[in-house]
């Protein structure tokens, strides 16, 4: 599970954009931080895009900086 | 030197429609005025904000794409940040040196609503889930 192709390697019509959202909802975890490189398994330039996509996605608030819990 | 720009733009839940449309017609009317031609604006419609901006948790999303200058962000940014309206903005280069007949403007369009579930395949099981999901949420 650890050992995977980086996603826009693997597939060259995948393209890296701030306003795609459902696409980047797989590169943050439940608290709406980034996933770092060795779990989402991106290459280094793409996860460098993932990552400035997702900072400008939280700018105009299509993403959160941070989730609260609701409960516990 | 030509170049293509994006910029999305959030506008204040307590306009109407037509509120929004004039705003955005006078946005893209700077466009024009300033060397830069709209190629186009697409309305995404009210959403949901990520956060909350001013106390509102919504906010309605204009999408524009245009050629133009350094001087035409400029004045397009310049009236972004000057309307009270606008909540948020982002301004993207998308590519340099572009010839500006190179596309043609485009009417005003709506988005189309791409949900990845209502995928037909999985149809069923999302809409369980679904019920589910909203009985926990409550």
């Amino acid at each position: 599970m650890k050992r995977k192709m980086c996603r826009f390697c693997s597939d060259k019509n995948l393209k890296i954009d701030f306003k795609d959202i459902d696409l980047l909802r797989h590169f943050i975890s439940e608290r709406g931080k980034i996933v770092p490189r060795r779990i989402s398994g991106n290459c280094a330039k793409h996860q460098r895009w993932v990552c400035e996509a997702i900072k400008r996605a939280r700018q105009i608030a299509l993403l959160p900086y941070v989730t609260i819990e609701l409960q516990e | 030197m030509i170049r293509e720009y994006e910029t999305l733009y959030v506008v204040s839940p307590e306009l109407d429609k037509g509120g929004v449309d004039s705003l955005n017609g006078k946005f893209k009317s700077i466009i024009q005025e300033n060397g830069g031609k709209v190629i186009r604006l697409t309305r995404w419609g009210k959403r949901e904000l990520a956060y909350k901006i001013k106390k509102f948790n919504h906010g309605f999303y204009v999408h524009l794409n245009y050629f133009g200058e350094g001087k035409t962000v400029e004045e397009l940014q310049r009236n972004l940040r000057l309307n009270e309206n606008v909540l948020r903005y982002i301004t993207v280069k998308l590519s340099e040196k572009v010839d500006i007949n190179s596309k043609e403007s485009l009417p005003d369009a709506d988005l189309e609503i791409k949900k990845a579930d209502v995928a037909p395949a999985e149809e069923e099981n999302t809409e369980s889930k679904k019920q589910q999901n909203d009985g926990g949420e409550k």
